[in-house]
């Protein structure tokens, strides 16, 4: 008797957590809802949120699917329509989802080439932001100091003295390693004493615990000033740019036009140092949450009422 | 085909570089099996005879398990660093459970008239169980290592994530870079080596099994 | 640990998601692979292809997994209940293989001699033996499904997974630390569930 009771408790509590479950994703369709994505870094989740809170300020219903894990995801679910608008990079647009082996060096081609690429699966590209999130190279000062290392080519000069630590993708694409060992082929070589891969997430632990001198940074990380580290300078002009943009399905923009008015406004907002600073409130001491970081922002530049 | 021309393309640029990551992924794999075997098995015997402390056990290492592992070696990492030793201790606490599990319910369910008969024809308790028990327990305790094998074989595509290196490294690139072509190039040798473990404890299996 | 006393209001829902997510799933792949499990016992020449196909499955790596699902069954919770069903079967399979198989055929013979039907056999002996191997089976897929339902947060599913990730992307530790310590205890909450249906199943070694 007991063993049937407990038995048919189960059956219950599971049969009710799938109804519950399956029941929830239904959403009315009346009136236009966008769905805004982002993937999980810092910088792309609060620029997320922030096209999210424009559109929710012009009256617009807005479903939230931010944080997604990365590129692949995220893309996907645009192309299939699970989201309407996300923000993307050119640099990414033209690499990754046009497969364009050749980096793209300037802003205005880049963007020209994802805008006509894009075309095929009925996606706009709106304004970029000015900032560029495009790779560099960060080292401690101390250590910096020590080599006497302020650029690319000094770094090439000190390579087979120093550790590299790199998030994923940065051993095989072409603005990567493979890239700058052909350019510094007959001066370094840019070959490391020893190098290693580690999480995108957690990119700047190995350079704070000393088990890497230098570190593959993005323009825009609050960590740089932050941590007070040394950025080296590109003298060899070698990375492609990576400006961030508004990636829309295009039916969902002719649906609203003035959607295009309101994230254009914002665009010429984020500068790199912008970004930075708003970065380092969420990943450094301060440990502000997203959602406050990017409101603050638009309120304080009056994008959205508050 | 166009993926097939880079993988191509890949390898005869890169083999030196894909041979280095398969044999970090095989040895790292091997390594943390063996440790996790010689760790589990003889606890897993031992809390079968201590039953009332047995559940604490296993859910002591259950819960590192569950633990994502990235988030455990970066709260640790201060500790462990980066690199081959923080890869492999998670791999360990990932292929524990199955091993402990299954070593800890194949002692605990043999008829105790066995271990009461070789203790009567004079038997020592570690004779018994290496003679009587052993013997007995081997299926369902196979079977914990063969899962575990896989999980380890698997899981091993993350110790990239911390410095440790492996066949993971292409499969993270692939996936951020939506390349089927590095994908492939990771995944395949993976699932390789999980069937290549898997044929092998099979193997052990049948010879093991009472149904023969 | 502050964050998950200063914050359960933030914590709390992420749990139960993850809590929905990992008995739903969990349900439906006991629902295949128990089935699964006896047929290929029995028919022994099915056990090497689909244990060994499982075995792939679960190597398939769950990123790559989702990306793929994606364009068919889009974000969120279906797929990734799909995934974690399908990386659960290699664990409950196997087990449920090894259990049936673990049984001592003298039992099936004696109960043969006492003159049971097949049905008997089965329903009479074999399960209730081979419970309690299944159940190891279903405690270990069962952690695995909590472990790997975190990936559900990269496919907007939610669970535990959005409060561990934050914390890696932003070097928030103490939402790494209010994660890992909220999935610890649904799985020590899940295996005390676990623990009272074996008592049930099995009352001679209680």
């Amino acid at each position: 008797m007991k063993k049937r009771s407990w038995l048919s408790l189960l059956v219950v509590v599971a049969l009710a957590t799938t109804l519950a479950a399956c029941g929830k994703d239904k959403t009315s369709k009346s009136d236009l809802t966008i769905t805004v994505g982002s993937k999980d870094n810092t910088e792309n989740n609060l620029i997320g949120e922030m096209y999210a809170l424009i559109l929710e300020d012009m009256g617009i219903k807005v479903k939230r699917q931010l944080s997604l894990g990365g590129t692949a995801p995220t893309f996907e679910a645009l192309k299939k329509g699970d989201l309407d608008l996300y923000p993307e990079y050119t640099g990414t647009g033209l690499g990754v989802m046009l497969e364009q082996k050749e980096p793209e060096k300037d802003s205005a081609k880049a963007l020209e080439k994802v805008r006509e690429g894009f075309k095929k699966w009925n996606l706009e590209w709106l304004n970029p932001a000015s900032e560029n999130a495009t790779y560099g190279f960060a080292m401690k000062k101390e250590t910096a100091e020590k080599y006497g290392i302020l650029t690319y080519s000094d770094l090439a000069a000190h390579s087979q003295d120093l550790v590299l630590s790199y998030p994923q993708e940065f051993d095989v694409r072409e603005d990567g390693i493979p890239g700058l060992q052909k350019v510094f082929a007959d001066k370094g070589g840019f070959k490391f004493k020893k190098q290693f891969q580690i999480d995108y997430s957690l990119r700047y632990k190995p350079l704070e615990n000393n088990e890497s001198d230098v570190t593959v940074s993005v323009g825009t990380d609050g960590q740089i000033a932050g941590m007070g580290l040394q950025l080296l300078k590109d003298d060899v002009g070698f990375f492609p740019v990576y400006n961030v943009a508004p990636l829309i399905r295009k039916e969902k923009l002719d649906a609203e036009p003035k959607i295009k008015d309101r994230l254009d406004a914002l665009a010429p907002l984020l500068t790199d140092a912008a970004v930075q600073t708003m970065n380092w409130k969420v990943d450094g001491p301060d440990k502000k949450e997203i959602e406050d970081v990017a409101k603050q922002f638009l309120v304080d530049n009056k994008l959205i009422k508050e | 085909m166009k993926v097939i021309d880079q993988i191509r393309e890949y390898f005869e640029g890169n083999s030196p570089v894909f041979f280095a990551n398969l044999k970090t992924h095989v040895w790292l794999s091997s390594f943390s099996m063996i440790l996790a075997m010689l760790v589990c098995i003889p606890l897993g015997i031992w809390i079968s005879r201590r039953l009332k402390i047995a559940n604490y056990i296993i859910n002591a290492i259950n819960i590192f398990r569950v633990i994502p592992s990235l988030a455990v070696l970066a709260l640790a990492m201060p500790l462990l660093g980066v690199g081959f030793a923080p890869a492999a201790a998670a791999l360990t606490l990932l292929a524990g459970p199955p091993i402990l599990i299954n070593t800890y319910i194949a002692f605990r369910e043999i008829n105790p008239a066995v271990k009461e008969a070789a203790y009567g024809m004079g038997m020592t308790p570690m004779q018994t169980i290496w003679k009587v028990e052993l013997p007995l327990a081997l299926p369902v305790m196979l079977a914990g290592i063969r899962t575990a094998s896989v999980e380890i074989i698997a899981s091993a595509t993350l110790a990239v994530l911390i410095g440790g290196g492996g066949l993971g490294s292409y499969i993270i690139n692939g996936v951020s870079m939506m390349s089927k072509s590095y994908l492939l190039i990771g995944a395949v040798p993976v699932a390789m080596l999980a069937i290549l473990s898997e044929i092998a404890f099979s193997l052990l299996q049948r010879k093991t099994n009472y149904s023969h | 640990m502050s964050y998950l006393f200063d914050h359960p209001d933030k914590v709390m829902p992420f749990f139960w998601e993850h809590v929905r997510l990992t008995f739903t799933s969990l349900l439906i792949a006991l629902c295949i692979a128990l089935p699964l499990g006896f047929v290929i016992a029995k028919y022994r020449k099915l056990q090497a292809p689909v244990t060994s196909v499982l075995g792939i499955i679960y190597t398939i790596p769950s990123m790559a997994l989702y990306a793929a699902l994606i364009p068919y069954t889009g974000l969120g919770k279906t797929t990734a209940m799909i995934g974690l069903v399908a990386y659960a079967q290699m664990i409950l399979v196997r087990n449920v293989v090894a259990a049936i198989q673990g049984i001592d055929p003298m039992m099936i013979e004696a109960a043969k001699g006492m003159g049971m039907s097949k049905r008997q056999i089965v329903f009479r002996i074999e399960v209730p033996l081979a419970v309690p191997v299944v159940l190891a089976g279903i405690r270990v897929a069962t952690v695995s499904i909590i472990s790997i339902g975190t990936v559900a947060a990269w496919i907007g599913a939610g669970g535990l997974g959005r409060l561990i990730y934050q914390g890696l992307n932003h070097d928030h530790t103490g939402k790494i630390v209010a994660g890992t310590v909220t999935i610890a205890l649904l799985a020590i909450g899940a295996d005390l569930l676990f623990r009272i249906v074996e008592k049930i199943f099995s009352p001679r070694t209680a």
